[in-house]
């Protein structure tokens, strides 16, 4: 891509992506909390809004993942420099490809379980047998990828505020939006 | 961008210690692990742990009539502890045991779970769980059982109080029956 952008600012379907990843994450984020305090006899909506919400932010990351691949690249804010701005890229494509990682990998530890997964209603097939093994392969990942995008989200606002301090890039931008 | 390999090794290396922890986290925190443990205590032994213990079945006292609110409040007091647990007959381990029919249990005796040390030290013969060592237990775990892994209280901030420790104990027996 040779599209050019002004300093410090994403394309426009990069910007509509981020805002959706990150609502619809938010959503995800409440039901994560939610669904484990809720016994098992009742949590058959949240599992499904689960699902159903694990997939629509897992194939959003999927998409935005091509799209830092093949996107046009933004540069810096005024004031920014190069390897600082990249550190903050970085952390931001890795968490969005963990989360990515966190559908597929909750995809196997679902069918690990043996448990159907429903979208919107719609019943998946399952496509791979339970076993005992892959409940567990795919489970211990699911919670420290839980904990790794915890980290990545902290580090992001961490690497957002010294840049702020620092360089006064901007609290904007710690944000979704255009800003980067 | 024109920034130095030297610079972007440096960055993925922060980025990949970063996730070195958060494998390592589940297990640090939890004490879980990605592979499945094979725990059977026999039936003998939890007899053998059983002599002179306190022999009351605790599922076949009635307990106390309570109004629709009051159990709603045992349930609210209960969820944080359904991160870890499940009381289901049928209920798998999650990051704590399974607690189905835990009373009038020995210490440590679930099947296939992987107990931490501290609590295979605390098991003893004579001694099992009952209302008021669950209670003693959940008011203060990491005294009666120092190094165990149960994150109680679940996070900074989550007031305990004896009120809660005895809604959690009533509502425990109530479902794990």
């Amino acid at each position: 891509m040779t599209q050019q952008l002004a300093a410090g600012r994403q394309d426009p379907f990069a910007t509509k992506l981020g805002w959706a990843i990150f609502i619809t994450f938010f959503i995800l984020f409440f039901n994560i909390i939610n669904l484990p305090r809720t016994p098992l006899g009742e949590r058959e909506f949240l599992q499904m809004m689960h699902d159903s919400m694990g997939l629509i932010v897992g194939v959003l990351c999927w998409i935005r993942v091509y799209w830092f691949v093949k996107g046009p690249a933004p540069t810096p804010p005024e004031g920014v420099p190069a390897a600082s701005f990249a550190f903050g890229r970085m952390i931001l494509f890795v968490l969005i490809f963990t989360f990515a990682i966190e559908f597929v990998i909750g995809t196997l530890y679902a069918w690990g379980e043996g448990r159907d997964i429903v979208l919107f209603g719609w019943h998946v097939p399952q496509m791979v047998a339970t076993t005992e093994s892959l409940r567990l392969l795919s489970g211990y990942p699911h919670s420290a990828l839980a904990f790794y995008y915890l980290m990545l989200m902290s580090l992001w606002m961490a690497v957002g505020i010294w840049q702020q301090i620092k360089y006064k890039a901007g609290w904007r931008r710690l944000f979704p939006g255009e800003l980067v | 961008m024109n920034v130095s390999i030297g610079t972007r090794i440096f960055h993925v290396a922060i980025l990949g210690a970063f996730l070195a922890l958060a494998l390592y986290f589940p297990y640090l925190w939890f004490g879980v692990t990605p592979f499945h443990t094979d725990v059977v205590v026999s039936a003998a032994e939890i007899e053998r742990l059983k002599v002179g213990a306190d022999t009351t079945d605790y599922y076949a006292e009635e307990l106390p009539a309570r109004s629709e609110e009051e159990l709603t409040s045992q349930a609210e007091a209960f969820q944080w502890c359904r991160f870890c647990h499940t009381l289901e007959a049928d209920g798998d381990h999650r990051v704590g045991p399974n607690l189905n029919r835990i009373f009038g249990q020995p210490i440590a005796v679930v099947s296939n779970f992987p107990y931490s040390d501290a609590f295979m030290e605390f098991q003893q013969p004579g001694v099992v769980w009952t209302p008021e060592l669950m209670k003693e237990f959940i008011a203060a775990p990491h005294e009666m059982v120092p190094g165990n892994r149960m994150r109680y209280p679940p996070m900074i901030g989550y007031e305990m109080s004896e009120e809660k420790d005895n809604m959690i104990v009533e509502y425990l027996l109530r479902k794990t029956n």
